[in-house]
């Protein structure tokens, strides 16, 4: 081996190295990349679960104002569905078929627990907005016992954290402004 | 085995106990200890209710857990979220529910699985400027099937406060709900009628409330 040979073998080796620390280098950086990518995505889910409830839930809450007694059946999933369609048919929903983006596709609407669960309230006037049409000092659907001082008061927890969409007014009266809670004074 | 190794293996076990003792005060941290009581409280004053026919608590177990939750401010006193369930004459037969105290301490009441703080924020009433106001949406997990023993059922609200000073207590926002499933742990978001859920039970990515709470 001349003098030519050896230093183009020299030169080889610190290619090989070069390479070697790039592709090292790389691959920690890859690492690294590769859990962010699946926070990315995650939160990506999660706006788009956020974006859905509320436009499902403004769909519901704008039916229920054109038409208080809509009892739509959301005990099970056909009930549910059935209800989205009604929506969407009435315009109060863009499309029918939304779906959890945090559930995956393929399981999507394959069984009860892939699909919209709902969950009714069994108590009602449970944020205290309607008075008793017989009694306006009365607070329908309750009942003060003996020897109690309560009544609504103006000052509720007006808190657009809490709202499912912007002006939902979820404790207030429904998508408008104001509102009521109850006082009970001892 | 000599000294060194054997030195290396007691470093190792006091190290793995201070692991267990760590996690164990985080897990007791992170649930909030709770007084519980029976349900000996009076349900005669300070208090409105509402009847909830029997008819909706036929399901046997376990499909017979409900959440009880709802947003409470016990100003500088104390409130109670109660199902009470009477026997024939207006007897009170047994008792579920949740008491909180302007400390924000919990109280679990009678038959109640579990009972605690879903989310709580301030609250500046205008009547009481300064004060320190918080409301909590307190919750009580209570399974419950009717029988034919009991007559009655009702959501009580009812200021506990001491009688030692005049104290008023905000209620808002009641929800009674069928639990989803087993694992559910928290109510779901609250609206007056009835909402749409994911069926989610995973935590979010800031370890905040499940999807199904949204």
């Amino acid at each position: 081996m001349n003098g030519k040979e050896k230093i183009l073998q020299s030169r080889k080796g610190a290619l090989m190295l070069m390479l070697l620390v790039v592709i090292i280098v790389g691959g920690i950086v890859a690492l690294r990349m590769l859990p962010q990518e699946e926070v990315i995505v995650k939160r990506q889910k999660e706006n788009s679960l956020h974006s859905n409830l509320s436009q499902i839930r403004e769909a519901f809450d704008l039916k229920w104002q054109s038409k208080p007694d809509w009892a739509p059946d959301l005990s099970n999933k056909a009930g549910i569905r059935a209800a989205l369609q009604q929506l969407a048919t009435e315009n109060y929903l863009r499309e029918e078929d939304i779906k959890d983006p945090t559930v995956p596709s393929y399981l999507w609407d394959t069984a009860e627990i892939y699909y919209w669960r709902a969950s009714t309230n069994i108590a009602s006037n449970t944020s205290f907005e309607l008075d008793d049409p017989s009694d306006p000092t009365l607070i329908a659907s309750w009942t003060k016992a003996p020897d109690t001082t309560a009544a609504t008061d103006s000052n509720f927890l007006d808190h657009p954290a809490n709202d499912d969409y912007p002006h939902q007014n979820k404790l207030g009266a429904s998508m408008r402004s104001g509102g009521s809670s109850l006082k009970i004074v001892r | 085995m000599n000294g060194k190794s054997f030195g290396n293996n007691s470093r190792l076990l006091v190290l793995v106990l201070c692991l267990v003792m760590l996690t164990t005060v985080v897990a007791m941290a992170k649930k909030k200890p709770k007084k519980k009581t029976p349900a000996t409280t009076s349900f005669n004053e300070s208090l409105v209710y509402q009847e909830i026919p029997l008819a909706q608590f036929s399901a046997p177990a376990p499909d017979n857990i409900y959440f009880l939750s709802g947003w409470v401010c016990p100003g500088s006193g104390s409130a109670m979220l109660a199902f009470v369930t009477y026997s024939g004459g207006g007897k009170v037969k047994d008792s579920a529910g949740v008491e909180i105290a302007s400390s924000g301490e919990v109280t679990q009441i009678g038959f109640a699985d579990d009972a605690g703080i879903a989310f709580s924020t301030r609250f500046e009433h205008p009547d009481f400027p300064g004060e320190d106001f918080r409301y909590y949406r307190i919750f009580a997990k209570i399974p419950f099937t009717a029988h034919p023993s009991i007559k009655e059922a009702r959501i009580i609200l009812q200021n506990t406060s001491s009688t030692l000073a005049s104290c008023s207590v905000w209620f808002d926002g009641v929800k009674l709900e069928k639990a989803q499933n087993e694992i559910q742990e928290y109510p779901t978001s609250y609206h007056s009628r009835g909402n749409l859920l994911s069926p989610e039970f995973t935590e979010t990515l800031e370890g905040g409330p499940s999807y199904y709470e949204w």
